[in-house]
């Protein structure tokens, strides 16, 4: 079974997807606190996608990618209500966007988003939670 | 045709988008059995020196066509439609998309090969 970990600083919003990806079959966990995400995505847990908020107090979804990407490259969605995050303008988001985003294992779903479109991408990025090496 | 062959196939679409500087919260990619449907607004993300034009969405979609794996593109764009075998901006609904919540309600559906 596939594992996700969702980040967010909304506890409403992880209800929201840990309703619907468990619903899906995914297997989901959650936490509001990024540091704390940053170390389950870091240590030895088989995750196979990161949802990520950009905007969290103490840390930003951009800090916990940048710094777990250099560990593990486990895909990721960023999911944020601010379409502006993600600014050519940044130095820090071209550097992401040169370094991480070019192998193509990264989405992005501006909130507020419709559930279904939310899982279409991930079964786009992970397949779907069973695995993906089933003849489709 | 493997479902694995698709995510390949969804995660090289994905690497042409990032490189024309495409604003992957807008578009959604699927590719079923190499066929590749493409759903929403194709724009780049703000702050980028240039907008798309028609020959860098042509040049784009040529690239994504080239890919291994990829048997047909299927484009239902909100914002580009094609119009006499070329692409063109949708002013309409271009004008609109600051308002788009969801991806891909308009447009029509245009095969590339």
């Amino acid at each position: 079974m596939k594992k996700v970990l969702s980040i967010d600083d909304e506890p409403m919003i992880l209800e929201c997807i840990r309703e619907a990806l468990s619903q899906a079959g995914y297997e989901i966990q959650t936490t509001t606190d990024p540091r704390a995400g940053l170390e389950r995505l870091k240590s030895d847990e088989a995750f196979d996608l990161a949802l990520l908020d950009v905007k969290m107090p103490g840390m930003s979804g951009f800090e916990v990618y940048r710094a777990y990407r250099k560990v593990r490259k486990i895909p990721a969605i960023f999911v944020t209500a601010y379409p502006g995050s993600f600014n050519a303008s940044s130095d820090e988001v071209v550097a992401m966007w040169s370094e991480e985003f070019a192998d193509g294992t990264t989405d992005i779903v501006y909130k507020p988003f419709d559930l279904d479109a939310l899982l279409a991408k991930i079964e786009a990025l992970i397949g779907g939670p069973e695995g993906p090496e089933d003849d489709a | 045709m493997t479902v694995r062959n698709d995510l390949d196939i969804n995660r090289s679409i994905r690497r042409v988008m990032v490189k024309h500087w495409i604003d992957l919260g807008r578009v959604s990619v699927r590719s079923t059995q190499g066929r590749v449907l493409i759903r929403g607004a194709l724009q780049r993300v703000p702050g980028t020196p240039s907008e798309l034009t028609t020959p860098l969405v042509e040049a784009m979609m040529a690239e994504m066509k080239r890919l291994p794996g990829v048997k047909r593109i299927q484009a239902h764009l909100d914002n580009w439609i094609q119009d006499g075998g070329r692409w063109r901006l949708h002013e309409r609904a271009a004008s609109t998309l600051d308002n788009v919540d969801s991806l891909g309600e308009g447009g029509g559906s245009f095969s590339v090969d």
